[in-house]
């Protein structure tokens, strides 16, 4: 067979579909260890992240100190989930750009390399969410009548299948938005405004 | 090993192909010409050709002009004795995917898949079965001498392996025109030299017209011929377009001067 014969031709879209998944399931193993790491984060954090946003969801009516109480217990979670979605969305932007130079097109390469991007987020916050909703009740008995979280979780009767869905959706989009260059850019900025608070401050003083 | 010609490109500029395969005239971007301000490019079938520049003198926006990614602001551009710039740019987009194999001077290759899946990649999408498609593959690679990797996956590999993967990802669909970013940067001299010599014979035993843009005089100088860009303008003259084309889209203009699409 000579590699003449192999021109090709404008192909019918049904044939890439396979090939289009085909792809999308080799990207979502992680790659190496720093790879692992990542998609460990992004996961552990989303499911951690779950819980708080599934009560609020969940929750009639959200005080003020509830919602600053939520906040505090997400607090945690977010420089990691931050962090974690940066080198996801260069991973994405890499693999997008791989697939175009072989040839498909930007909606195809978009759609084919976002896999892990929503597969990792998805199946931490899924397991977060499932969580909390079993264990919100005892952990309602459990905490101090007059705790924020309690009274969140009293008052949250009846709407926990729709929050646990919502609190999913949002924290993929999220990551989605974390995951972003710009958010990468945004992130390298703080960096560096920090490093430089920490210079002056490290800077000899005046005697 | 196939001596390298190591041809002074002084002596051999500006001679525009009696029967081009690709044909750009008077290509502009942006409308100001800024960028590109008329530049010309003829190559013909069987010819390696190098566009050399230095940076900034507009040879990547030549290359995104010429293998589609950007619409000059005025300019002709024929592959094959087909009007491109008459087309749809659907039709223009598919025709470039079908007969281009373009090498980016950042090529990636997928780390997940191996060297040979890379590389049958574009095959499988244009339908080819998996078997068929590996073997097709493994021919290239042994062309680019680096069957030994075939089946090892691409991460971790060295970049020489990698760019020639890539070259023979771009080649693999038997392309008209293959257009080549830097080909040669960061190899070795030898491997640099065997590159250029696997390139020159591509040529000639495919029929494809091969251009490497490169800032490198000892690059251009691996190849027959040279086109020197400066300035957004090239030293090449126009070639006449082929009198017998016919355009692919009935009632679509067909000549010079007619613009390629809104610049971007």
């Amino acid at each position: 067979m000579s590699p003449a014969n192999a021109r090709i031709e404008a192909e019918p879209a049904g044939s890439r579909l396979p090939v289009l998944l085909w792809l999308a399931w080799r990207f979502l193993p992680p790659l190496d260890r720093r790879d692992q790491r990542t998609l460990m984060w992004i996961a552990v954090s989303c499911g951690y992240l779950a819980a708080p946003l599934t009560v609020g969801l969940a929750a009639k009516h959200v005080s003020g100190l509830t919602l600053l109480s939520l906040v505090c217990l997400s607090a945690p979670a977010l420089p990691v989930w931050w962090v974690s979605a940066i080198p996801l969305g260069e991973r994405r932007r890499e693999t997008a750009l791989a697939l175009r130079q072989a040839r498909i097109n930007t909606r195809s390469a978009a759609a084919t390399s976002i896999g892990r991007q929503l597969a990792y987020p998805a199946a931490g916050a899924i397991l977060g969410t499932v969580l909390i909703t079993v264990v919100h009740g005892p952990l309602a008995h459990v905490l101090p009548k007059q705790a924020p979280l309690a009274i969140a979780l009293r008052n949250s009767a009846g709407r926990w299948p729709l929050a646990a869905v919502l609190s999913v959706i949002l924290l993929v989009a999220l990551t989605a938005v974390l995951s972003t260059a710009r958010s990468a850019e945004a992130y390298a900025a703080l960096r560096r405004r920090a490093a430089r608070l920490g210079r002056r401050e490290a800077a000899p003083q005046p005697q | 090993m196939e001596q390298c010609p190591i041809v002074g490109h002084s002596g051999r500029v500006s001679l525009p192909s009696d029967n081009p395969v690709l044909n750009a005239v008077g290509l502009t971007f942006p409308a100001d010409g800024s960028v590109l301000r008329g530049a010309h490019l003829a190559v013909g079938e069987r010819e390696a050709v190098a566009v050399l520049g230095e940076a900034g003198s507009g040879k990547s926006v030549l290359l995104a002009a010429l293998c589609g990614m950007l619409a000059p602001a005025s300019g002709t551009l024929w592959a094959n004795g087909r009007p491109l710039h008459a087309l749809p740019p659907e039709q223009r987009q598919s025709l470039f995917r079908s007969r281009f194999g373009v090498l980016p001077q950042d090529c990636r290759i997928l780390p997940e898949l191996t060297v040979a899946e890379n590389v049958a990649l574009p095959l499988r999408l244009a339908g080819m079965n998996k078997s068929l498609a590996i073997a097709q593959s493994r021919i290239w690679l042994e062309r680019f001498e680096i069957e030994d990797h075939a089946s090892s996956p691409a991460a971790g590999l060295t970049q020489p392996v990698l760019r020639r993967a890539a070259l023979a990802r771009a080649m693999v669909g038997d392309p008209v025109v293959l257009l080549a970013d830097e080909p040669l940067a960061d190899l070795a001299v030898q491997t640099a030299e065997s590159t250029a010599r696997i390139l020159r014979s591509i040529a000639v035993s495919h029929g494809t017209a091969v251009v490497v843009f490169t800032r490198d005089p000892m690059t251009a100088a691996y190849f027959g011929r040279t086109i020197k860009l400066a300035d957004g303008r090239t030293d090449a003259q126009p070639a006449s377009p082929p009198p017998a084309a016919v355009p692919l889209l009935a009632g679509e203009g067909v000549g010079f001067s007619l613009p390629l699409g809104p610049a971007r």
